[in-house]
């Protein structure tokens, strides 16, 4: 493990970018429940103060530090996109895999379903779903909502490449064997799969944050309970842009744009070494 | 010893197919009866699209959809001469005897192995649960010391299949098909897609095992040189048919059946420069095969009767049977 990390350390330059904007996540993770101020309290601080070692990102209009709010805000998010992403991909793996095994009927009735989920409008239907439950939604069934609506494209992907393993001689030896179908899909189809699933996963995590996003912006979500988006709302509300209070548009934006893109390549980089074919070209150059 | 091991009886099997409403029934296999021995290497010959492969899934018992049994039974014949009829038997029955008494090599057994799976782990899926009481410690101990016998050494079994050259993997497969000392392997063209070097070792590693456990090979192929080294008796098939069958020496020496005559006329021999002829016409459809003699339109000797008339196998004076009104 520490020379496979190492050694992804020293040869790839994605891996790097990745660890140290991850480790910049866990950091403001950490450092979140460590705040001297309420996130979301206001005048805690003095107002408009732009980056200073004092306040390293700034302080809002409203007198909140944008360092301490941001720690809580990033954690808030990756928590809600680590659920949402969670529980997308339990349904993802579960449909797609036993869909695309089971065949005949049973794959017919599920890809059904899964079709119809794949033509619902997500964000029109989020924009209504909100505007009619605004005050009883929290992030949680938020996640959940996102996870019932974010799960059908990878499921078709996962059940193509079944489609295609299940034909194949090592799963008509296996079940010649005998081998129980619940054993098949996890130890003979789970590992073929299991770069896709990693990286739908990611991309399950950024789509989701974003839409949270997207949604705080509109002034959608619980504006109270400090996220990314929702640090974001704020600024608009206060004209930050115009009132030359960049620093507070500057930090939700920058931050997201620097983990979003670590977690990103660190995706990529983690895909290239799971792949055993990799693997074995590393041999080589090692030998 | 010439007791039977494995038979089919009048087998009949047929691809059966419902797309949009039509019906499509493909007759692939057509009263086939078998009987092979123990200890003896039973080849199976013909072309492709002939039948070969869903003959041995049958004979293997793997009998899934869209194939479908018409009439007719395989039976396994136990060391100790009980009986067990594989098409009928429950699961149970069946994962009681499937590696431990009979494994099969699938087509392109190149591919038998996961390519995302460690060797060890695929005998480990595949071969461990058949093995009785026995620990995993064990069963790893096992392994290493089959694979010896196939000269591969333990570092194989933590190598993915991908590392392994061509050979090595077939060794692997048959490694994997024989660690349960089964009384059969059912073999799918095992040597197909080898370069000659290879295909010899592999085949006279299959030769040596077979002698050393005893145990009877159901060989498939379509390349008779192959059939001509390693069988005891082959059957010849054409169009889901069995058209000859006898000893390996009769078969070449003295073929009844024009199908076969043909068949072994066109093999290449060193030194003879002509021209080798060929049958013209191509196989015949299964999904609406011809009445009679299912060879007759493409038979250069074929009567009247052929065309009506369906011939059953009869012994002839070369020492083979063969099913041809005009075989003597």
């Amino acid at each position: 493990m520490r020379k496979a990390f190492s050694g992804l350390w020293k040869t790839s330059g994605y891996f790097r970018f990745g660890i140290v904007s991850i480790s910049f996540a866990v950091l403001m993770f950490v450092l979140s429940f460590f705040s001297p101020y309420k996130p979301m309290e206001s005048f805690v601080v003095p107002a408009n103060l732009p980056p200073s070692l004092a306040h390293l990102f700034g302080t809002t209009s409203r007198g909140q530090d944008l360092f301490w709010q941001m720690t809580v805000a990033l954690r808030n998010s990756l928590l809600f996109g680590a659920v949402t992403a969670a529980l997308s991909r339990v349904i993802a793996i579960w449909v797609g895999m036993y869909a695309g095994y089971r065949g005949g009927l049973i794959d017919k009735a599920m890809m059904a379903v899964n079709d119809s989920f794949i033509i619902l409008p997500v964000l029109p239907i989020l924009l209504l779903v909100q505007f009619l439950v605004r005050e009883k939604m929290n992030w949680f069934y938020m996640a959940s909502m996102l996870a019932l609506l974010g799960w059908p494209y990878d499921a078709r992907l996962i059940r193509a490449q079944v489609l295609s393993l299940k034909e194949r001689i090592f799963s008509e030896t296996a079940v010649f064997c005998g081998m129980p179908t619940g054993r098949i899909i996890i130890k003979e189809h789970l590992p073929y799969v299991m770069p896709i699933i990693f990286a739908t996963t990611i991309n399950n995590f950024l789509w989701s944050i974003g839409l949270e996003v997207t949604l705080s912006i509109l002034g959608l979500t619980n504006i109270n309970n400090a996220s990314i988006g929702v640090v974001i709302f704020w600024a608009n509300q206060h004209q930050a842009l115009i009132s030359g209070t960049w620093w507070w548009l500057a930090a939700p934006v920058g931050i997201t744009v620097f983990v979003f893109a670590g977690l990103y390549l660190l995706a990529v980089a983690l895909n290239e070494y799971i792949d055993p074919r990799t693997r074995l070209s590393m041999k080589a150059v090692a030998a | 010893m010439t007791t039977e091991v494995l038979r089919t009886n009048a087998l009949r099997a047929s691809y059966v197919t419902h797309l949009y409403g039509m019906d499509r029934e493909v007759r692939v296999v057509e009263d086939v009866s078998l009987s092979m021995r123990r200890n003896e290497v039973f080849g199976i010959a013909g072309e492709s699209g002939c039948g070969k492969t869903t003959l041995l899934k049958l004979v293997a018992g793997f009998c899934r959809p869209p194939l479908f049994v018409q009439s007719g039974s395989v039976e396994f014949v136990g060391e100790r001469g009980n009986v067990l009829s594989l098409l009928e038997a429950s699961p149970d029955e069946l994962y009681g005897i499937r590696w431990r008494q009979i494994s099969y090599i699938m087509q392109g057994s190149m591919n038998v192995l996961n390519p995302v799976r460690k060797v060890y782990k695929s005998f480990l899926d595949f071969a461990y649960p058949h093995m009785g009481r026995m620990t995993e410690r064990e069963f790893r101990m096992v392994v290493i010391d089959h694979l010896g016998k196939l000269r591969l050494g333990r570092e194989v079994l933590n190598s993915f299949p991908h590392e392994l050259s061509g050979g090595m993997r077939q060794r692997v497969t048959i490694g994997l098909a024989t660690i349960c000392k089964p009384s059969i392997i059912i073999a799918d063209e095992p040597t197909t897609a080898l370069d000659v070097v290879i295909q010899r070792e592999t085949l006279g590693l299959m030769k040596r095992i077979q002698e050393e456990l005893s145990l009877t090979i159901v060989l498939v192929t379509h390349d008779l040189a192959v059939h001509a080294n390693m069988a005891d008796r082959i059957a010849i098939m054409y169009a889901g048919t069995i058209v000859e069958e006898g000893l390996t020496t009769d078969i070449f020496e003295q073929p009844a059946h024009p199908y076969t005559r043909h068949l072994i006329g066109s093999l290449p021999r060193i030194g003879d420069k002509e021209r080798r002829g060929f049958l013209k016409g191509a196989p015949p459809n299964l999904a609406a095969p011809p009445s009679g003699c299912r060879f007759h339109p493409r038979c250069p000797i074929a009567v009247p009767q052929c065309a009506v008339e369906v011939p059953t196998l009869k012994p002839c004076a070369g020492g083979t049977k063969a099913a041809c009104f005009l075989a003597e």
